[in-house]
C-alpha cells in the first residue's frame, strides 16, 4: 500500500500521468509487472514541421533550365510553415528511386519524410520527371507520379509535385501550383509606374498583366481564376475593371461619380460587390455583371468599404466607422442590418473569409501597431498573426492555409506571407520596386 | 551259507554221536523191558522212549486213594486190588530180578566202559598234557614274546604316552599361557574398552554438552540474524521500492520526453484526439514494434504516434536489466494537452 502511494505521489510530482494496471501496484513483482501493460501518457508534441528531406533529383540529358525541382519543393514545403527540411549536407546518401533508399540514413536524421527524383531530358524540349515520396519509419512509398514537361513548366511541375506532397502529408491541399496577383510600383515619384502582375505563389514567374503611369489598386480573382477585377486611377479617377488574364480583355465595370473601390466577387462568380460613394457616403453595393445591376447593401451615414463574400454567398462582410473606429460587420447578401462582427482593439479592416468559412482575415490595430489579424467565426475573437507596424492587404491561400499580405521592409512595401497559425512567416523576394495589394488565386491548373 | 553248512555239519556230527550213547543205553534196556515199544520203529526218538518209562514207574510208585463205593462195589474192587497187588509183586519180583541182571551187566559195561574211560582219560590227558605242555610252551614262547612286545609296547606307549604327557603338558602350559595371555589381553581388552567406553561417554557428554552449547548458541545467532535479516529486508525492500519507483518513474519520464520530443503533432487536427500505441523494446532501448491499439480516428495523428515512437528510436533505457523485466512491452497514450 506504501508503494501505491508512494508511485503515485512519486508519478504526479512528474510531468507525466502514468496510467498503471491496479494489479501492477499490488506489488513490486516482476511477474504482476509482466502482466500488466504499461501505460504512458505523452501529452505534448513538437510545434514543428514535418521533417522532410528533399534529395537533389538527378537530371538526365542536358539541363535546359535552372529550375531545379528539388529546390522549388524544398522551398514551398519551408514557406508553408508546415515542413522543415533537413539540410542537405547532413545527408548520407542521395538516393533517385525507392530501391537505393538507405531507410537507416534517414532515420538517423529524423526525417518523417523523402522525397527523390529524376528529371529525364526525353528530347524535343521535353522533359520527363519522376518522384517518389518515401515514409521513412513506416518504410514505404506514400506516392510516386511522372509527368513529361517542356523545360518552362518545369517550375508549375515543381510545385504540382509540392502540393501533392502537401496534400499526402497534411491531408490538406497544396496552394503552391497557385498564383498571386500584386501591384508593383517602379520608379520614382512622381514619375511611377503601376504594374499589375501574376507571379507564382513563391513570387517567381512575374508576368504583367496591365501597366499604368496612374495607381492601380485592389486586384480580385474571380472564383475560376480567369479574371482579375480591379481599381485603376488610369483616368486620374477610380474606375473598377474586370480583366481576362488570357485575353488581357478587359470591361469597365464601375465608373460611377465619387469613389469606385474594393471590389470582391461573389463565390458564383456572377457578381461583384464594390464600395459605391455615388450616393454620398461610401457604401456597400452588388454589382450583376451579366445584366450589370446594381443593388445598395448598406445604408449609414458613417463609411462601409471593403466588401468581402462570405464563402456561401449568403452574406457579406465589410469595414465601417459607424462605430467611431473601423470594425468589421456581416450584412446579408440582399442587404438588410449589418451585424458588428470584431471587438478587439480600435481597428479592425479590410477583412476576407477563408474558403471554409471559418476564419476571416483582416488588418487590426490593438495598440501594437497594424497587423495581419485572424478572425475566428468560432471564437468571435481576433488574434494577431504577424508582428509589423504596417501591414496590409491580407489575402487567404485557397487552401485557408496560408495569407499573403504587404508590409513594410527597408524603406518599401514588400509581400509577405504567413501561416494560418502565425508561426511561419515569410518575405518574397521580388526583383525591384514596391509591392503591395497581393491577392491570392483561387486553383486554376490553367494558370 | 557256507558257514550254516558247515554248522549243520558240525550239529549232525555231536548229534550222531549221542545217539550212539543212547542207543547202546536203550539197548539194554530193551532187553531187560520186554513190551516193545514204537521206537523200535525209528532211532530217531529214544529220549522221548525214556521218559514214558519213567512216567509210568511214576504213576506205579504212587496210585491214588480211591474211596470205597458200596460192598458189592467194594469187594469187587478189593478183590481186583488183591489181584493187582498179586500181579504187582509178581511183577516187582521180576522186575526186580531183571533189574539185578540188568545192574550186574551194567556193572560190567559200566568197568569195561570206566577201563575204556579210564584209558581213554589217560591217552587223553597225556595227549592233552603233551598238548598243554606245547600249549604252555607256546603259551610261554608267546607269553614271553608278548610280555616282550608288550614291554616294548608298553615301552613305547610309555614313551608315547610320555611324549604325549609332555605334549600335553607343553600344550597345556602353552594353552595356558596363552589363555593366561588371552585373559590377560581380555582383561587389558576390556580395561580399554572400558576407559575408551568411558572415555568415549565422557567425549559424547561433553560433545553433547557442546553441542547443546553450540545448538543454543546457534540459535541465538539464528534469532538475531533472522531478526537482523528481516531488519534489512524490510529496509531492502522499502530501499528497493524506493529506489523502482524513482528508477520506474525517471525511466517513465525519460521515455516519454524522448518519445514527446519526437512527437510532431499533425497540425489542424482536432482536439480530443487520443490515440495508443502498443510498444516493444530491445534491451538496447530498440523500439522493436509499434502498432496503433487504439485509433484516434484520424490516420494522421495515428501516424504520427507511431512515427514519433519510431523516431524516438531507441528509447532511453536504463542499464540495469531489471527494469527492462517490468517495461520491455508498454502502451503510449498520445493525449494532447489542449489548452
Amino acid at each position: 500500500m506504501n508503494l501505491i502511494s508512494n508511485l503515485t505521489r512519486m508519478i504526479s510530482r512528474a510531468r507525466f500521468r502514468l496510467i498503471l494496471v491496479s494489479a501492477m501496484l499490488i506489488g513490486f513483482m516482476p511477474m504482476q509487472w509482466a502482466h500488466a501493460v504499461l501505460t504512458i501518457e505523452v501529452n505534448k508534441g513538437v510545434e514543428a514541421g514535418i521533417p522532410i528531406a528533399v534529395v537533389p533529383f538527378s537530371f538526365e540529358g542536358v539541363a535546359a533550365t535552372g529550375d531545379r525541382p528539388a529546390d522549388i519543393i524544398e522551398s514551398n514545403l519551408a514557406s508553408s510553415g508546415r515542413f522543415e527540411p533537413v539540410f542537405r549536407g547532413d545527408f548520407i546518401s542521395t538516393p533517385h528511386d525507392l530501391n537505393s533508399v538507405q531507410f537507416k540514413d534517414w532515420r538517423l536524421l529524423k526525417t518523417e519524410a523523402l522525397v527523390v527524383g529524376r528529371v529525364i531530358n526525353v528530347g524535343n524540349n521535353r522533359y520527363e520527371v519522376r518522384f517518389r515520396l518515401i515514409d521513412v519509419f513506416r518504410e514505404k512509398q506514400l506516392v510516386g507520379q511522372k509527368f513529361v514537361v517542356p523545360a518552362n513548366r518545369l517550375r508549375k511541375v515543381s510545385h504540382q509535385i509540392s502540393d501533392i506532397i502537401y496534400k499526402e502529408l497534411t491531408g490538406i491541399p497544396g496552394a503552391f501550383d497557385t498564383k498571386i496577383a500584386y501591384i508593383t510600383v517602379k520608379g520614382q515619384s512622381p514619375k511611377n509606374r503601376y504594374l499589375l502582375q501574376i507571379a507564382d505563389s513563391d513570387g517567381f514567374g512575374a508576368k504583367t498583366v496591365l501597366e499604368s503611369t496612374e495607381p492601380i489598386l485592389s486586384p480580385a480573382w474571380s472564383p475560376d481564376g480567369s479574371k482579375l477585377a480591379y481599381v485603376s486611377f488610369e483616368k486620374k479617377r477610380s474606375m473598377i475593371f474586370v480583366q481576362d488574364i488570357w485575353t488581357g480583355e478587359r470591361k469597365r465595370v464601375s465608373d460611377s461619380a465619387g469613389i469606385n473601390s474594393a471590389p470582391s466577387w461573389s463565390p458564383d462568380g456572377t457578381r461583384l460587390t464594390m464600395t459605391l460613394s455615388k450616393d454620398g457616403n461610401p457604401e456597400i453595393y452588388v454589382y450583376q455583371i451579366a445584366t450589370e445591376r446594381l443593388q445598395r447593401i448598406t445604408r449609414h451615414t458613417s463609411i462601409d468599404t471593403e466588401p468581402s463574400w462570405a464563402p456561401n454567398g449568403n452574406s457579406i462582410i465589410f469595414t465601417s466607422g459607424r462605430s467611431g473606429a473601423p470594425q468589421i460587420y456581416r450584412v446579408a447578401a440582399s442587404g438588410g442590418q449589418a451585424q458588428r462582427l470584431t471587438f478587439n482593439g480600435n481597428y479592425n479592416a479590410g477583412a476576407s473569409y477563408s474558403n471554409d468559412g471559418k476564419n476571416i482575415v483582416l488588418i487590426t490595430n490593438q495598440g501594437n501597431g497594424f497587423r495581419v489579424g485572424l478572425y475566428s467565426t468560432e471564437d468571435r475573437t481576433v488574434t494577431e498573426l504577424t508582428s509589423g507596424r504596417q501591414d496590409e492587404s491580407p489575402s487567404f491561400a485557397p487552401n485557408g492555409e496560408m495569407i499573403m499580405y504587404a508590409t513594410q521592409k527597408g524603406g518599401r512595401s514588400v509581400l509577405a506571407a504567413v501561416s494560418v497559425d502565425g508561426k511561419i512567416q515569410q518575405t518574397l523576394r521580388f526583383q525591384n520596386g514596391s509591392v503591395r495589394e497581393p491577392a491570392w488565386s483561387p486553383y486554376n491548373r490553367k494558370l | 551259507m557256507v558257514g550254516r553248512r558247515h554248522r549243520i555239519g558240525l550239529l549232525s556230527k555231536s548229534v550222531l554221536f549221542t545217539f550212539l550213547i543212547h542207543g547202546i543205553l536203550v539197548g539194554a534196556l530193551f532187553f531187560s523191558w520186554p513190551e516193545s515199544t514204537p521206537a523200535k520203529r525209528g532211532v530217531v526218538k529214544p529220549i522221548q522212549a525214556s521218559i514214558v518209562v519213567e512216567k509210568k514207574i511214576e504213576s506205579v510208585v504212587e496210585p491214588k486213594a480211591v474211596e470205597p463205593d458200596d460192598d458189592d462195589k467194594l469187594k469187587e474192587l478189593e478183590e481186583l486190588r488183591i489181584q493187582r497187588e498179586q500181579e504187582k509183586k509178581e511183577k516187582k519180583a521180576l522186575a526186580l530180578k531183571k533189574k539185578q541182571e540188568e545192574e550186574k551187566l551194567q556193572k560190567e559195561e559200566q568197568k569195561k566202559k570206566e577201563l575204556e574211560e579210564a584209558r581213554k582219560k589217560l591217552e587223553e590227558k597225556k595227549k592233552k598234557e603233551e598238548q598243554q605242555r606245547k600249549e604252555q610252551e607256546s603259551k610261554k614262547r608267546q607269553e614271553s614274546e608278548r610280555k616282550k612286545k608288550e614291554e616294548e609296547r608298553k615301552k613305547l606307549e610309555e614313551e608315547k604316552q610320555r611324549k604325549l604327557e609332555e605334549e600335553r603338558k607343553r600344550k597345556k602350559a602353552e594353552e595356558e599361557k596363552r589363555k593366561k595371555e588371552e585373559a590377560e589381553r581380555k582383561r587389558k581388552e576390556a580395561e580399554r574398552k572400558k576407559k575408551e567406553e568411558a572415555e568415549r561417554k565422557k567425549k559424547e557428554a561433553e560433545k553433547r554438552k557442546a553441542e547443546e552449547k553450540r545448538r543454543k548458541e546457534q540459535a541465538l545467532r539464528d534469532k538475531l540474524e533472522k531478526e537482523r535479516r528481516a531488519q534489512e529486508l524490510a529496509e531492502e525492500r522499502g530501499r528497493t521500492q524506493a529506489e523502482a519507483v524513482t528508477a520506474m518513474t525517471a525511466l517513465i519520464d525519460r521515455i516519454a520526453t524522448a518519445v514527446e520530443s519526437n512527437w510532431r503533432r499533425p497540425q489542424g487536427s482536432q482536439s480530443g484526439l487520443v490515440a495508443v500505441i502498443r510498444v516493444k523494446v530491445a534491451p538496447t532501448g530498440d523500439v522493436q514494434s509499434a502498432r496503433v491499439v487504439r485509433s484516434s480516428g484520424d490516420p494522421r495523428f495515428d501516424q504520427s504516434a507511431e512515427v514519433a515512437v519510431k523516431k524516438a528510436s531507441p528509447l532511453p533505457f536504463p542499464s540495469e536489466r531489471k527494469y527492462y523485466e517490468f517495461i520491455n512491452e508498454f502502451d503510449l497514450k498520445f493525449n494532447p494537452d489542449d489548452f
